[in-house]
């Protein structure tokens, strides 16, 4: 493990995961990068943590899986939210807020 | 459908794992290229960029492995991985597998037999709907102060008032003669009232009895059990027939299903004629005193409850309660019938549960060692980055794996030890059919081959636990130092424990074989040998006048007395161990003694005897006469008492010219006078105490039925043929039944106690030898490791004998250590198998003190061996070893 390595909140990963898909199919690297950038830097995905969830998230019938061409024409897995996945990450925010903004009245109180 | 695609890739990967490798692989690649590209594109070198995703990341199939792990289809594959591994190690070791897996299998084996017998009894549910619900309701009687199932009240009279039965039916077991095809028949009767079958809740094919057939006239009906009917034929064609009953003819009305057999293994069940009286002459002859009320429980009532109302009900009516100290219980029947046998059979499943426990202790002890020499192979794994999780299952997938081959060779030895249970069971614990293993035995074979597998794998597994790596690598194969501590501790818990756990077994079979042999040697008070038995029982019809039985009697006698081999011949309408529940008889003594409490019902068993009985059973007279020619019809009557009633009624007193009245429910008392005092015999089994006895001459009391008791010159079993031949002489209609020796009616009586005490004595015996095994490998491995210091000792003067003693001492340190505990536990255990034992009791110290020695002789010799073996090294030798 690296020293400078900006882990997730633990338990997010597989919400992020569903949110960065949100607007099309993208490949492992993708999420990744994506992930990174619009956080700003804050949160680094590692692969030895991304393809793992992948694959569960796929099994549980969240994510689609494709082989297709890349922009570098290279071949690359993509993924794609499915229906169910759509609604997991619909419950997964409302239930996220809810923690926070009980969170941080907890916070604000004392 | 999430599920189904998890089950259908995880199994596509699983069975494909090459494609699917291929496949991850890409798209890793991929995304390491992607990777490049990018840092290349932030200005990176390619060189630098490459290195940097590479270790981003790791290692390719660490990486892979990371992945995989998130299906589970992966746990199956690493086990199937620990799985192949684990055969091939003891394919390696054969020798090791073989003595592990048999020692195991003997246990495991052993307790496979014991559960499927007590899956068969214990855990069958009866097989009637809800039987938590069904009640035998019983009242206890002082004779004996066993509760023998007598009906203190008409269950009419408060059957319409109850609030905590939904059904209630009263019962009387016997025996009836049927007239079959050929030949006449004795078969097992019942008279039910007619609620019996409504409370069971079982209906016959055809239909139950009515209320109005327990009136005399409309009784002439039977139901047949599926096996009696069997023999007339289909069960539609004999419904509607005619069969004769005690020279009765019955319309069969209806039939039971298969297996219905309740009250005990009864094949014909008949209407009983209500108001029911223990006097009433009945249909079925033979112990008509006993009735048992069984009853169906509403929903929702407890015992307690129905018991309370039952108590109250039967103190309503004074008049009714013949005993005022009479009390009733209400009593499950599953409980009430397997009340005999479930402590038995606990203590059969305590006893084998102990010897596997043994094998196990010796497994790890096997596991043990050999985790020491597989030290560098183990520390090898570790090195290469077997984390620890992963080295525990691995090991104990090994010791799971050598207890399920363990569990598949019990298996057969189990097959192979019920052949012979099947033989050895007493008849009345379960049908012999019954007992087989079936899925609940292989699920608990199964069970305990798993338990006992992390059990013993546990030990070697702690071992790799704490394995030093370096000190391990260094050391490789020698051994030397992974003896302390910890693990010497551990090895020596389990020769103790082993020790102790054969001690406290070896002393409960030492108490029921002790038993079983004062039990043998008990004098019954009549003869064994050369005694032919058997039981005759006259229709009603031709014999209905007392003249007619008598009769009958003095010509079957002559018949007789006259064949070839026949020493003396006697009848008796009741026989010692003949195993039917003997009637107790009321009677009224003339002479009271007044010290004896008037309260005190006067009961004692009753057998009306030719006149040569006490000569045939051998039963000495004590005092004035048996009965002779003269004690018939017409003469005065007088009856024999035993010696033990004698000193019951008239202690200190001359019992000859004493008189009793029998027949004390007629209004005017017939006084007979005492003529005879006979010893006592034990007339229920050898176990029971001494009987008190009325005997009265068979001529002037004929009864319906009678045992036929011939005294042989040689082998007793040569004459039946010839025996029933002069029966048959007499009048060939009347069914000659239970043709059994003495001999043969004692092996049937003490046949659970043989049963327990053959089964105590293997498994005894088993865990004797597996602790001494036990006990010798672990003084064998400690000797072994103490070679070099032997051989030093040697060098520095020490004789062969100081060798034999030290090694010696070691391992009599660990078992008198072993055996202080387990006499304690042996103490603390004894205490629950007191109601098994006979004539002694449960911390007799010669048997204490017995098996002890025998068990410090056979781990004496076991420590014997290797300290020999140590004794005889010789130090130059010893010195060089590592």
């Amino acid at each position: 493990m690296s020293p400078n390595e900006k882990e997730l909140v633990p338990g997010t990963l597989d919400m992020l995961i569903l949110k960065t898909l949100t607007l099309e199919p993208m490949h492992g690297y993708g999420i990744t990068v994506r992930i990174e950038q619009i956080s700003k830097g804050v949160f680094c995905v590692n692969p030895g943590s991304l393809f793992p969830a992948l694959r569960r998230l796929v099994r549980a019938g969240l994510l689609h899986e494709e082989w297709r061409a890349t922009e570098n024409n290279r071949r690359a897995k993509y993924y794609g939210l499915t229906a169910a996945g759509r609604r997991r990450l619909k419950d997964d925010r409302r239930d996220w807020s809810r923690q926070i903004a009980a969170i941080d009245r907890i916070l604000a109180a004392s | 459908m999430p599920l189904f695609k998890n089950i259908r890739d995880g199994l596509r990967n699983f069975f494909r794992r090459e494609e699917e490798s291929r496949e991850l692989d890409d798209e890793l690649r991929g995304y390491l290229e992607a990777s490049v590209r990018e840092k290349i594109r932030s200005g990176r070198t390619s060189e630098a960029a490459l290195r940097e995703a590479r270790r981003e990341l790791g290692s390719a199939e660490a990486a892979k492995e990371h992945i995989r792990a998130a299906g589970w289809e992966h746990l199956l594959e690493s086990v199937w991985q620990d799985l192949r591994y684990a055969a091939r190690a003891l394919r390696r070791s054969p020798g090791f597998s073989a003595v592990a897996i048999l020692t195991l299998a003997l246990g495991i084996g052993a307790n496979t037999a014991i559960f499927s017998v007590v899956s068969a009894v214990l855990l069958r549910p009866l097989p009637y709907p809800h039987p938590e619900r069904l009640v035998f309701v019983r009242g206890v009687s002082p004779f004996r102060n066993e509760p023998h199932m007598r009906a203190h009240m008409e269950p009419a009279d408060w059957l319409s008032q109850n609030r905590s039965f939904e059904r209630i039916a009263i019962y009387v077991s016997g025996e009836v003669n049927l007239a079959g095809a050929d030949h006449p028949e004795r078969v097992k009767a019942v008279e039910v009232s007619d609620g019996f079958f409504p409370a069971i809740g079982i209906a016959p094919l055809g239909r139950a009895f009515l209320p109005e057939e327990s009136i005399a006239g409309r009784d002439q009906v039977a139901i047949l059990s599926s096996e009696l009917c069997s023999r007339f034929g289909a069960p539609q064609d004999v419904i509607g027939r005619t069969v004769t009953v005690n020279a009765k003819p019955l319309t069969v009305i209806g039939v039971m299903p298969d297996g219905f057999r309740f009250p005990g293994r009864t094949q014909i069940w008949l209407p009983l004629p209500l108001p029911w009286s223990p006097d009433k002459d009945g249909v079925v002859t033979t112990a008509a005193i006993y009735s048992t009320i069984v009853a169906r429980l509403r929903p929702g009532v407890g015992l307690s409850q129905a018991q309370d109302e039952v108590i109250t009900a039967a103190a309503q009516p004074p008049g009714n309660l013949q005993d005022a100290r009479a009390s009733v219980h209400v009593t499950r029947i599953d409980a009430a019938l397997l009340s005999s046998f479930r402590p038995v059979l606990m203590l059969l499943l305590g006893a084998v549960a102990l010897v596997l426990l043994i094998a196990c202790a010796d497994v790890a002890n096997l596991l043990l060692t050999r985790a020491v020499l597989r030290q560098k192979e183990i520390a090898l794994r570790a090195a290469l980055g077997a984390g620890r999780a992963r080295l525990i299952r691995q090991n104990l997938t090994e010791s799971i794996l050598l207890a399920v081959l363990a569990a598949a060779a019990g298996l057969f030895l189990a097959e192979w030890s019920l052949r012979a249970f099947r033989i050895l069971i007493p008849a009345n614990m379960v049908l012999v059919g019954q007992i087989q293993l079936d899925g609940r035995v292989l699920a608990f074979t199964l069970g305990i081959s798993l338990a006992s597998g992390i059990l013993f794998g546990l030990f070697p597994a702690m071992h790799s636990f704490r394995l030093d790596l370096n000190q391990s690598l260094k050391e490789a194969g020698t051994g030397l130092s992974a003896d302390r501590g910890l693990l010497g501790r551990a090895r020596s818990v389990l020769a103790i424990s082993e020790v102790a756990l054969a001690l406290t077994l070896l002393v409960g079979s030492g108490l029921v074989l002790k038993s079983f042999s004062r039990l043998s040697a008990v004098n019954p008070g009549f003869h064994i040998e050369r005694v032919l038995t058997s039981r005759i029982s006259l229709g009603e019809g031709l014999y209905r006048q007392p003249e007619k039985r008598a009769q009958f009697y003095a010509e079957a006698l002559r018949h007789t007395a006259a064949l070839p081999g026949v020493r003396d011949a006697s009848f008796a309408s009741d026989l010692p161990l003949s195993g039917a529940v003997s009637a107790a008889f009321q009677f009224d003594v003339k002479e009271k003694n007044p010290a004896r409490a008037t309260g005190d019902a006067q009961l004692a068993l009753y057998n009306a005897v030719s006149p040569d009985y006490f000569r045939v059973m051998g039963i000495p007279m004590l005092a004035g006469r048996a009965f002779t020619e003269g004690d018939r019809s017409g003469a005065p009557k007088v009856v024999v008492v035993s010696e033990s009633l004698a000193k019951a009624y008239w202690p200190g007193e001359n019992p000859l010219g004493k008189h009793v009245n029998v027949s004390s429910s007629l209004p005017n008392p017939e006084w007979s006078e005492v003529v005879g005092v006979a010893g006592d015999t034990r007339h229920f089994s050898p176990a029971a105490e001494p009987s008190e006895e009325l005997y009265a001459p068979l001529q002037q009391e004929p009864p319906l039925g009678a045992y036929l008791i011939v005294r042989s010159a040689g082998d007793p079993a040569t004459i039946a043929g010839a025996l029933r031949e002069a029966i048959a002489a007499v009048d060939s209609n009347e069914p000659v039944s239970e043709l059994l020796t003495m001999e043969q009616r004692l092996s049937t009586s003490i046949s659970p106690q043989r049963f327990r005490t053959i089964l105590l004595s293997i498994f005894a015996a088993l865990a004797l030898l597996l602790s001494a095994a036990g006990i010798f490998g672990v003084i064998s491995y400690w000797a072994t490791q103490r070679t070099r210091e032997i051989g030093i000792r040697m060098a520095l003067g020490a004789k062969r004998s100081d060798v034999l003693r030290l090694v010696l001492g070691q391992g009599m340190r660990l078992t008198a250590i072993g055996v202080a505990l387990g006499l304690a536990a042996a103490f603390a255990f004894s205490r629950f198998i007191a109601s098994l034992l006979f004539g002694l009791g449960p911390d007799d110290p010669l048997t204490f003190a017995g098996v002890t020695l025998i068990l410090a002789g056979v781990s004496a010799f076991a420590c014997w061996i290797p300290a020999h073996r140590a004794a005889k090294v010789d130090p130059i030798v010893a010195l060089r070893h590592d």
